[in-house]
């Protein structure tokens, strides 16, 4: 049925049509269950989100490429929620997104109004949800659209485009983030090229078929996170843990709504830094707790237990998550960290960014983006409901929440094809990751130069073969409009951190 | 600037020599065409950060409590080492029982020696139930399960 509403030449209004796929009782239920799921593993302090779906990919495989998205959809959006019951109880981001909801959440507790500070977070976090996930339907089809008209060399570029701009985040420095993503494509070379079928760099056994997305994936953020929670082990109890006291809910309603400044700075400051690709969450709040402060009339309160500082921070780390998946959705290129890793959940289902996934796939990509906008409703009830027993999910020991995750490594790296070499190749990289993150490596840029390597080396050799039979490789790569954007783009990004990575270490000296 | 940094800095460049030798000594032909590519931007950037800490004189690297992971890293590699050979539910919960014990906050006493078995054994339970017999995934086999 062709929906009368188009909006930028996409049928975005079909998403309408695919409603009905997401209240099926298979994918309502695998809905439920993976917001509870990211609730519980965002509340929990060390395991953030990108660890949560990394962890949860290999076992989507059991599952239609629907039900997989949806449960991995679920986990994200309820997870960046969910990290804030112990940014508020215990002064822990349960996740990055939720550093900034610390600085005034946590106050709050501290006064006594700790179950009023979650109320706020769950309740603006739905509100900004909604509308990152409503931008999400209406901005995807008209850019899938556009992507359509990209041949190898563009989409060459935008791989390398999306490594440059995801090399920038998370990591001490741009270079390393740099060296990072470069390593990642290099280490998506190993095993057999895909174009040619030629084995290379397999110097064990175990690399002979190539380094697999989810085994890296699970290693390179599971593993060092386990070695994280061990050291938590030994704090554990240094943090004062809050009580909740009784709170109305339709109080919090109303005064959310009536903090709408804050509550509409955070929605739209998330959706921006969302479509950005490479920023994330950690951005996005702090972006929008630092200008609300600066709009605010009584900026002074703000890190005292101002309500604002909670709604800035939650709306905004939660608007992020829809446009996150604009780019990856499109382009390939993951709009944080966290979508980097569900890229690799789409492509084990055989599902490629770009317009196919709108017209081959709709059903399952339409279904895919419905529950988020579902999700968002269970996450504010179940968030809501959760939270009164969020100390009890904060004192499961940080010792046994690491071994749990290391036999769940195991398993899911294990069941994706039955190999154990995959399960050495995830313990090898992930221990080495460890070892990097103390030197200011970070793991996005490397998984992501994993998961855009084929990419970029399919299209390389296919743009190298078309050259040669036309004007020579520097004219098929460097010459042409869409090409000289991306290149510029390119450039800008990192001249840009590197700007950015220069004003803060300047400020940082300044300081007393 | 720590040692640590530097050595850190030396290390990753060392890094992309050794997979630049192997992109260009490793073989010939247009397969190698795009390692040979990411090998020799990587070398670059690496001797960029080098250049960039040596020149700075900037630059830290967290130190590893190698006492504390140490422990860790021995019982993961007897995982891994005893999952082919005794079974992925048996191996997992020696593991798990291992880690939880050995990394427990307070005294190793005979209630928190059964504590930590109780709660490997309800884990083991709760695995071998949703993967096993829910989720039907295969897992390595062994003397035991």
């Amino acid at each position: 049925m062709q929906c009368p509403l188009r909006v930028w030449g996409g049928d975005a209004m079909e998403f309408v049509e695919y409603l009905p796929a997401v209240l099926s009782g298979g994918n309502l239920l695998i809905l439920f269950g993976g917001t509870f799921i990211g609730l519980v593993l965002g509340a929990m302090p060390g395991l953030s989100p990108t660890m949560a779906v990394a962890l949860l990919i290999p076992f989507t495989f059991h599952m239609s490429s629907s039900a997989g998205l949806i449960l991995l959809g679920a986990v994200y959006t309820a997870s960046v929620a969910g990290g804030a019951i112990s940014a508020i109880l215990v002064n822990i981001p349960g996740a990055p997104a939720n550093i900034a909801t610390v600085l005034d959440g946590h106050a709050l507790a501290g006064q006594g109004r700790a179950a009023e500070a979650l109320h706020y977070c769950f309740i603006s976090s739905f509100i900004g949800g909604v509308l990152g996930v409503l931008v999400l339907i209406f901005f995807t089809p008209a850019l899938a659209d556009f992507a359509l008209r990209f041949g190898p060399a563009e989409l060459f570029w935008i791989a390398i485009f999306g490594v440059t701009v995801i090399g920038t985040i998370g990591s001490s420095s741009v270079l390393k983030g740099l060296l990072s993503g470069a390593f990642g494509l290099w280490l998506s070379t190993i095993g057999y090229s895909p174009v040619l079928g030629v084995s290379r760099f397999a110097v064990s056994d175990h690399l002979t078929g190539g380094i697999n997305i989810v085994a890296a994936l699970i290693g390179l953020f599971a593993i060092p996170q386990v070695f994280t929670l061990l050291r938590l082990s030994r704090r554990r109890g240094e943090d004062r843990l809050f009580g909740l006291e009784a709170h109305s809910l339709l109080r919090s309603f109303a005064y959310n709504l009536r903090r709408w400044v804050a509550l509409g700075m955070g929605s739209l400051i998330g959706i921006v830094v969302g479509i950005i690709p490479g920023a994330g969450g950690q951005i996005a709040g702090l972006v929008a707790y630092d200008q609300t402060r600066k709009l605010s009339r009584e900026p002074e309160r703000f890190g005292k237990g101002h309500p604002d500082g909670v709604i800035a921070a939650e709306s905004a780390n939660n608007a992020m998550v829809g446009p996150s998946l604009v780019p990856l959705l499109t382009l390939g290129i993951p709009g944080s960290p966290t979508a980097a890793v569900l890229l690799g959940g789409l492509l084990i289902h055989g599902l490629f960014p770009g317009p196919d996934l709108f017209t081959l796939h709709a059903e399952v990509t339409w279904t895919f983006i419905n529950s988020l906008l579902l999700a968002q409703l269970l996450m504010l009830g179940m968030g809501l409901y959760l939270s009164r027993y969020g100390k009890w999910i904060m004192r499961v020991p940080s010792n046994f929440m690491a071994a749990a995750v290391t036999v769940l490594a195991v398993i899911g790296t294990y069941s994706i094809q039955n190999s154990y070499s995959d399960v050495l190749v995830m313990a090898v990289l992930g221990v080495a990751m460890f070892i990097a993150s103390k030197h200011g490596f970070s793991a996005a840029p490397i998984v992501l130069g994993i998961i855009l390597g084929p990419i970029a080396e399919d299209n390389f050799l296919q743009g190298q073969m078309i050259a040669e039979a036309t004007d020579g490789l520097f004219a098929y790569f460097f010459t042409g409009g869409a090409n000289l954007l991306l290149i510029a783009l390119c450039i800008a990004s990192v001249v840009y951190s590197v700007a950015i990575e220069r004003r803060s270490r300047r400020r940082r000296e300044a300081r007393p | 600037m720590n040692a640590r940094a530097r050595l850190g800095d030396l290390l990753s460049l060392a890094l992309a020599i050794a997979l630049c030798a192997a992109a260009w000594l490793g073989g010939e032909g247009e397969a190698y065409l795009f390692p040979r590519l990411i090998s020799a931007a990587m070398l670059a950037i690496a001797l960029a950060v080098a250049a960039t800490t040596l020149l700075s004189r900037s630059g830290e690297a967290e130190a590893i409590d190698w006492s504390l992971i140490s422990p860790a890293l021995v019982i993961g590699a007897a995982y891994l080492a005893a999952l082919e050979w005794l079974g992925f539910y048996a191996s997992s919960a020696l593991a798990f029982f291992a880690i939880g014990l050995l990394y427990s906050a307070g005294e190793r006493r005979a209630a928190t020696v059964a504590r930590c078995a109780l709660i490997t054994l309800a884990f083991v339970a709760a695995l071998y139930l949703v993967f096993n017999l829910g989720l039907r995934v295969q897992t390595p086999r062994g003397w035991l399960i």
